[in-house]
């Protein structure tokens, strides 16, 4: 009897032991499984990559990828590997409402470019993304050959102080510099739910 | 020697001293309050501040499991597509055909451009987006005849016909047109200027040389990745 509660409880213990190691690799799998669209950042690559299924659609060389930590924190930090999800619905601009045209009247220019053009100019370079867990991205737009980091907002720097004076964890901050044009690409793909897989 | 206070010149150097005298002494305390205030101002400035660690020099949490990444590395190989592929870019408006890691043909193609158009009396909206996502060659048509749907006489300022014979135009979209289900297909297009632009209602539009040979490579079923 004892030897059975003995074996019982070490194949247990080897369930969750298993378990626990299986979980990631379950969730990125699952997200990979699903026809959903998500975006991979390779850190060793320096490269922001959409993927869908496993495989590469895009692939945007970053300008930069930097880890931001509050200056008086005491944390030692690490690579924040793992799987993330949007939470939150980043606005589009306002799109752009045809008219109709009344009935007997010549029917409207068939070229949609200007107005797609303006619409497009509207999505900001400069942007944040808050995932779930617990982690905030900063985009920034800028050249390749231009690139310089921005200063933190003033929103930035009270919680850097609150985390600074208090135990209060930091916020993880990540900050990644891309083409304006990939920026704004990327924006359009940032949807709640969306997958965002740090490697 | 004590001065007479009466003097003149001792009076005039009063008069004249008083002042100086206030000066100097609170002159040097508002500077060093300022000072100091400034001082702290500074030292808030730089504790607020962050230290910004490039990406790639930080290391590996403690917990990463190598062996488990490789296994979800083998686990992605099998997920994905065996034989031809379909990647179409709505942003930069580009169709690409695939074989595993191989780039078999690039397109420059059109996709939707986002407007929205309303029917007020009804109460009808429509987004012309192209959806993205994974989709797959549901079935592949030879000589497709459109039928309009309802937008697109409303675009146009004409009345919806009533007869469905009405709807259906044989030209508008090429020689061949491959299925994505839900009303959006791969065609060619009378618009060729309009190719490399988010130009349609959410279709994704080829000129007929790309089309011709996206219909004979692709075969049904295959997948189709809109991003």
């Amino acid at each position: 009897m004892r030897c059975l509660v003995l074996v019982l409880l070490a194949w247990s213990g080897w369930t969750v032991a298993a378990d626990d190691a299986a979980e990631p690799a379950g969730t990125e799998l699952e997200i990979a499984g699903s026809s959903e669209i998500y975006l991979v950042l390779d850190v060793d690559r320096h490269r922001l990559d959409v993927q869908a299924q496993g495989v590469t659609l895009r692939s945007w060389p970053l300008g930069e990828a930097r880890w931001a930590m509050p200056r008086l924190s005491r944390d030692q930090p690490s690579r924040p590997i793992g799987i993330y999800r949007v939470t939150r619905e980043l606005p589009l601009p306002e799109r752009v409402r045809l008219v109709p045209p009344a009935p007997g009247a010549p029917p409207p220019a068939a070229d949609p470019r200007p107005k797609r053009a303006e619409w497009i100019a509207q999505i900001p370079t400069d942007y944040r993304v808050s995932l779930e867990p617990h982690l905030d991205v900063r985009v920034v737009g800028q050249p390749p050959d231009e690139v310089s980091l921005p200063n933190p907002s003033l929103g930035d720097r009270w919680a850097n102080l609150r985390a600074g004076f208090s135990d209060a964890p930091a916020a993880p901050r990540l900050l990644v510099v891309l083409s304006p044009a990939d920026a704004r690409a990327l924006y359009l793909l940032l949807r709640p739910g969306t997958g965002f897989i740090v490697r | 020697m004590l001065a007479d206070p009466s003097s003149p010149f001792d009076q005039e150097s009063k008069t004249v001293m008083e002042p100086k005298t206030t000066r100097g002494s609170a002159g040097p305390r508002r500077i060093g309050a300022a000072g100091l205030g400034l001082g702290l101002l500074l030292l808030l400035f730089w504790a607020s501040g962050e230290t910004r660690t490039n990406l790639a020099d930080l290391p590996r949490p403690v917990d990463d499991d190598p062996v488990a990444a490789e296994r979800v590395s083998r686990e992605l190989d099998r997920l994905r597509p065996r034989g031809v592929y379909v990647v179409i870019d709505t942003f930069n408006n580009r169709l690409s055909l695939r074989r595993g890691d191989a780039t078999l043909r690039e397109a420059v193609c059109s996709t939707g451009t986002g407007f929205l158009l309303d029917d007020p009396p009804t109460g009808r909206q429509w987004i012309f987006e192209t959806p993205r996502g994974v989709h797959r060659v549901r079935a592949k048509v030879r000589r497709p005849v459109w039928r309009k749907p309802d937008w697109a006489f409303l675009e146009e300022g004409k009345p919806i016909p009533t007869r469905a014979s009405e709807r259906f135009d044989p030209a508008a979209l090429g020689a061949y047109a491959l299925d994505l289900g839900d009303g959006y297909l791969i065609h060619g297009t009378l618009y060729r200027r309009l190719l490399g632009q988010s130009a349609t209602h959410g279709c994704i539009r080829l000129d007929d040389e790309d089309l011709e040979a996206v219909y004979h490579t692709v075969p049904t079923g295959s997948a189709v990745f809109i991003h």
